[in-house]
């Protein structure tokens, strides 16, 4: 069963097409979902297609088994939604805006104050929104998202403007909040942020899914991992590595190699270069990131999952 | 989620912004200080013509109807026009339109709550403001004016113009945040607005004298102050002229339909449209 369906889902602006007929899947059972793509991609306008914000040019989507449009709204208290930046009410405190919105819901005071707690807003919760720093004011809409106690949370670039203490607070707040079994979809370009709070993603570009699967499985798509080595005579080096059955290869860098085996057989390498007395300056483990295989995968296109 | 919580919500949140409260006070200030001048101004009875009379209000003479009221409800419509202008574009201008679809989606809903929220806004809007007046005007002519010269029904004609004048201020609230939902902004709302006053109204109702019975002016202008409006036409080659009206009873009515239809085009853009 999945919280999010889309087939063939499109957005045409004009002779522009933002969304070009999008397969997604958001599978239920909790957890975060990294949606991912390069500015332009289309996530927003998918996002915002989702929640009945924008006409679906053609295709088809479900969240919560209801297709956007005046039926959403009964799943719309199982839905907390933040689309692009924080669009509160700047002339009240975070407070305000969060009862007038919780008014609409059906939920009191209380549930505002859980919610605030829960972003750690509640200290200047009584604060004008006007005067609130970009991160408050993403913590204020992520309450506000929060109020329903929702089983689906639809973030949309949550990290966007944030300090890195900002953004780690972001991080362990949606982990938490995908481990206590809700599912977050989030979207983002941020992708050191993204592979660091998701379990699945799915990569879209010019509006078209390019690949989708856990992170483990999008991660074994980019290159091999290896081992980083430095040494005073990378070309002696390289020479004993080869004569031993090691494929190496120069990394650019004059006395670093890389070595084409898993991170566990750092005591090989080590062992077969000290026999011939050579001394390594530095190892490291070279591991593929979810950047890597973005700009990999965004570069080839469309790849079949 | 009930349409009497987004209702509630939407009044509340209505009534909380600057622009709704700074209208007050604009409101506020404007009939006290008419009332303060003329209460200072007046000379009491006989002294010249700065009598502060509270007939003033509303009068009848030789069949015509003079009344303040009326004159300081148009600050009070201006005023209305404005608020039910930012009431609708103002959540378009901070993107907060969205905030409110994605809790809830039924866009018809959504116009309904808001129209309803404004109109009630200039409902209260207007009886503050025209009740501080009228009470402030009848405090200063019983201190130094005269409270004489009363017609035997003058309270209920005060009664009845200030209910008018309640009901037209909704009207141009209810238009004014259907066009704005149609146009998007505060600014194309009033746009419209001055663009009918001065195109349809000035100029081609001058043009076609035959329009102008049926025109919005004529109409809320009869309904107001509950009596016809006369639309004499052009002088014909044999010299006669054509008297045309427009009535309070069928002036409502019309204002009505305009309202009606104005408000269905708010509802048609808003669930038509996209919401970015």
């Amino acid at each position: 069963m999945a919280v999010i369906e889309a087939q063939g889902l499109r957005k045409v602006y004009g002779r522009r097409v933002a969304v070009g007929g999008l397969d997604l899947e958001v599978p239920d059972g909790g957890g975060v979902f990294g949606f991912l793509g390069p500015n332009g991609s289309g996530k927003t306008t998918t996002i915002r297609m989702l929640l009945g914000l924008i006409s679906i040019s053609s295709g088809q989507a479900t969240v919560l088994g209801e297709r956007p449009g005046p039926g959403l709204h009964r799943v719309m208290p199982r839905i907390g939604a933040i689309v692009e930046s924080p669009a509160l009410f700047p002339a009240f405190s975070g407070r305000r805006n969060l009862e007038l919105l919780g008014r609409i819901q059906g939920v009191g005071p209380r549930a505002v104050d859980a919610a605030l707690t829960r972003v750690g807003l509640a200290e200047r919760a009584d604060d004008r929104v006007a005067k609130y720093s970009l991160g408050m004011k993403q913590r204020a809409a992520l309450a506000a998202a929060l109020l329903t106690d929702p089983e689906l949370l639809i973030l949309d670039e949550p990290a966007n403007g944030l300090d890195p203490q900002g953004m780690k607070e972001l991080r362990d707040l949606v982990k938490s909040l995908g481990a206590e079994g809700r599912t977050v979809l989030v979207s983002s370009h941020l992708l050191a942020e993204i592979q660091l709070m998701c379990d699945r993603v799915a990569i879209i570009q010019g509006g078209v899914r390019v690949t989708q699967g856990t992170v483990e499985d999008l991660l074994a798509m980019g290159r091999p991992t290896g081992l980083l080595l430095r040494v005073t005579d990378a070309l002696r080096a390289a020479e004993v590595l080869e004569s031993a059955g090691i494929a190496c290869t120069a990394t650019g860098e004059s006395d670093q190699l890389r070595v084409d085996l898993p991170h566990d057989a750092g005591a090989r390498v080590t062992e077969t270069l000290a026999i011939h007395g050579i001394y390594l300056r530095e190892l490291l483990a070279d591991e593929v990131d979810l950047e890597t295989v973005f700009l990999e995968l965004t570069r080839r296109g469309p790849q079949i999952p | 989620m009930t349409f009497t919580a987004l209702f509630g919500s939407e009044v509340r949140r209505l009534g909380a912004r600057r622009a709704v409260r700074w209208s007050l006070v604009v409101a506020l200030a404007i009939v006290m200080l008419v009332v303060v001048v003329a209460t200072l101004r007046s000379t009491g009875l006989g002294v010249g013509d700065h009598t502060m009379r509270l007939s003033a209000l509303w009068k009848r003479e030789d069949g015509k109807v003079s009344s303040l009221l009326l004159a300081m409800s148009v600050y009070v419509f201006i005023l209305v026009i404005g608020v039910a202008a930012t009431a609708v574009g103002g959540d378009y201008r901070a993107g907060t339109m969205g905030t409110i679809l994605v809790r809830e989606p039924r866009r018809p809903r959504v116009v309904v709550a808001r129209i309803g929220a404004v109109a009630l806004v200039a409902l209260v809007l207007c009886v503050v403001a025209l009740g501080v007046f009228v009470g402030g005007w009848a405090l200063g002519a019983a201190w130094r004016g005269s409270t004489a010269q009363l017609d035997p029904d003058f309270w209920t004609e005060v009664a009845k113009v200030f209910g008018r004048v309640a009901l037209a201020a909704m009207t141009l609230a209810v238009i004014t945040a259907g066009l704005a939902f149609v146009t998007r902004g505060t600014v194309g709302a009033v746009m419209i607005w001055f663009g009918y006053l001065i195109g349809i109204e000035a100029v081609l109702g001058q043009r076609v004298r035959v329009l102008q019975p049926g025109l919005l002016l004529g109409n809320f202008i009869a309904f107001v102050q509950g009596s016809d409006v006369h639309f004499p036409s052009q002088p014909r080659a044999d010299g006669t002229i054509v008297e045309r009206y427009a009535q309070p009873g069928p002036g409502l009515v019309r204002l009505l339909i305009i309202v009606a239809v104005v408000a269905g085009l708010g509802v048609l853009a808003f669930r038509r449209r996209d919401v970015s």
